[in-house]
């Protein structure tokens, strides 16, 4: 890769991450259920913003947005409303909540300063040889660390993917390198893929057995509100 | 003066608030809803026994209310 190929490529993947967020599902007792990744996404500036996500049973309350503020020691999170699923298939709920902007601004500390950007383009449909791609700061699991729980965090990515077959509902992507162990990808469910011009197409589900490609659900051919 | 402020000097047991909820405000030494709000709601996640879920519990208790006026709003 030549040097302007690996700026454009690390241009890409920040472009990803100012979108990309994590969200983690607890319970009433605040344990934690699952974890996914999602984005906002606002069709136009009278539409709600919407929060997007795809996993392994989302739950309807309970689900946060994990910020890059550190609050006593705990990553800070935000409410991320209540999830509806518009589309589920193959154990995977595809989901959308409204995000309760009142209650986020009434639940944080003045100095709490992190920033989210929203999605306002539309979809668009993946096509072939374009190099499609995502990226989440994700992780595995919270470790215990000197007394502390801490979630050791990663960059989680693919780029170049390239589109090799496409239903109603799912992209099929062959990545550049070799599809990863199920592990790297746990909890980047829901990651927005995007076209080169950062125009998002699909949201990630995780791989084919056996793994040969990565799968993510249309948002081209749906309706939002 | 909003009629439903008088919530807030109920003792948590007798609000329709989670079991998490109520043991939160018993390991804190919270009797009502007041007190928490004093004791500073932006601070709630990292109080023991409590996390965001009971901090969103206590926003939407006080929203569905007409009381969300009552927390001081820090966000842009």
């Amino acid at each position: 890769m030549t040097e302007k190929e690996k700026k454009a490529a690390q241009k890409f993947v920040d472009l990803m991450l100012k979108v990309t967020f994590r969200i983690c599902h607890w319970n009433e007792n605040g344990e934690l259920l699952s974890r996914s990744s999602g984005f906002l996404y606002k069709k136009t500036e009278a539409s709600p913003t919407l929060v997007i996500t795809a996993g392994h049973g989302t739950p309807p309350v309970g689900s946060f947005i994990e910020t890059t503020h550190v609050y006593r020691d705990k990553t800070a999170a935000v409410n991320a409303g209540k999830f509806k699923v518009f589309y589920s298939n193959d154990k995977i709920d595809y989901a959308y909540s409204e995000l309760p902007l009142e209650l986020i601004a009434k639940s944080l500390t003045p100095d709490m300063k992190f920033e989210f950007t929203a999605y306002k383009e539309p979809f668009v449909k993946a096509i072939k040889d374009e190099a499609c791609g995502f990226a989440v700061r994700n992780n595995y699991e919270f470790v215990n660390a000197g007394g502390n729980l801490v979630a050791p965090i990663y960059l989680c990515y693919e780029l170049y993917l390239e589109l090799v077959h496409q239903d109603e509902h799912i992209n099929y992507f062959r990545p550049a390198r070799p599809v990863m162990e199920h592990e790297y990808y746990a909890g980047a469910s829901g990651s927005p893929i995007s076209d080169p011009s950062g125009k998002i197409c699909s949201i990630l589900i995780g791989g084919t057995e056996p793994r040969e490609f990565l799968k993510a659900f249309r948002l081209d051919n749906i309706e939002l509100p | 003066m909003n009629p439903r402020t008088h919530l807030l000097a109920l003792p948590t047991e007798a609000l329709p608030l989670s079991q998490a909820f109520k043991a939160m405000a018993e390991v804190n030494g919270f009797s009502n809803l007041q007190q928490v709000l004093d004791s500073g709601i932006h601070q709630l996640p990292s109080l023991p026994g409590s996390n965001y879920r009971v901090q969103q519990e206590m926003l939407e208790f006080l929203d569905n209310n007409g009381l969300l006026y009552l927390v001081e709003d820090f966000g842009e």
